[in-house]
């Protein structure tokens, strides 16, 4: 089970699952945000190199335009995904 | 990649069996879905069903990938992803297998007579 919500404009949230089977509906959401945006990931139980994917292509996709791209309030294991995809620091991820 | 609740259903099934705590999901999870989506992504050939397996041996879980009717298709042979470098300069793709590396002890592919499979062994105790 995987949501993806914008409430607030420039403020995505996360929740459930991020797997390769919901990464489309992701992207979908994801690449109708104009920037800049942060990905709220309190919720986000789970993130595997198909949600990595999809949320770089909308990284490289603002900051082709000038925008940026943020993600806050990461659970300890999936930010250990992407410490260990060398993206911590580039999505500002603490 | 309707299959991937399944897998999902699988590992905590396995774990309960197992007494292993729920916590060891996160990583079994992901290296099962980073292999199974590698296969179907990039192993060419007349295909079939993919089966998985989950063994406990003491401290470590190994996970095994068999695909008959396969192409040969060396996951382990992959290059690495270099997460020194710039994004920019990037090779797309790579990531998934670049985790299992993360997460596993060892990782092996056999391909014999058209019958491939991935072995993975992952320590479930520090």
């Amino acid at each position: 089970m995987f949501e993806i919500h914008v409430d607030t404009p420039g403020i995505a949230t996360l929740s459930g699952r991020l797997d390769a089977a919901e990464s489309d509906q992701a992207l979908a959401v994801l690449s109708s945000q104009p920037g800049p945006l942060v990905l709220d990931c309190a919720q986000l139980e789970y993130i595997s190199s198909a949600g990595i994917a999809v949320i770089m292509q909308t990284y490289k996709r603002l900051l082709a335009g000038g925008h940026s791209l943020r993600m806050t309030r990461l659970t300890p294991r999936v930010k250990n995904v992407f410490v260990y995809a060398g993206l911590a620091e580039l999505l500002g991820i603490e | 990649m309707a299959s991937i609740p399944a897998l999902v259903r699988f590992v905590r099934e396995f774990l309960d069996q197992e007494g292993l705590a729920d916590e060891r999901a996160f990583d079994l999870d992901l290296v099962i879905e980073e292999l199974f989506t590698n296969l179907v992504k990039y192993a060419r050939g007349d295909r079939g069903m993919i089966d998985v397996g989950l063994t406990r041996e003491d401290v470590n879980v190994i996970i095994t990938l068999c695909e008959a009717g396969a192409e040969f298709h060396d996951p382990t042979a992959a290059p690495d992803v270099d997460v020194d470098r710039p994004i920019g300069e990037r090779v797309p793709g790579g990531l998934g297998i670049h985790l299992v590396r993360k997460l596993s002890e060892d990782f092996r592919y056999e391909w014999r007579d058209g019958m491939a499979t991935t072995t993975v062994t992952m320590r479930m105790k520090d």
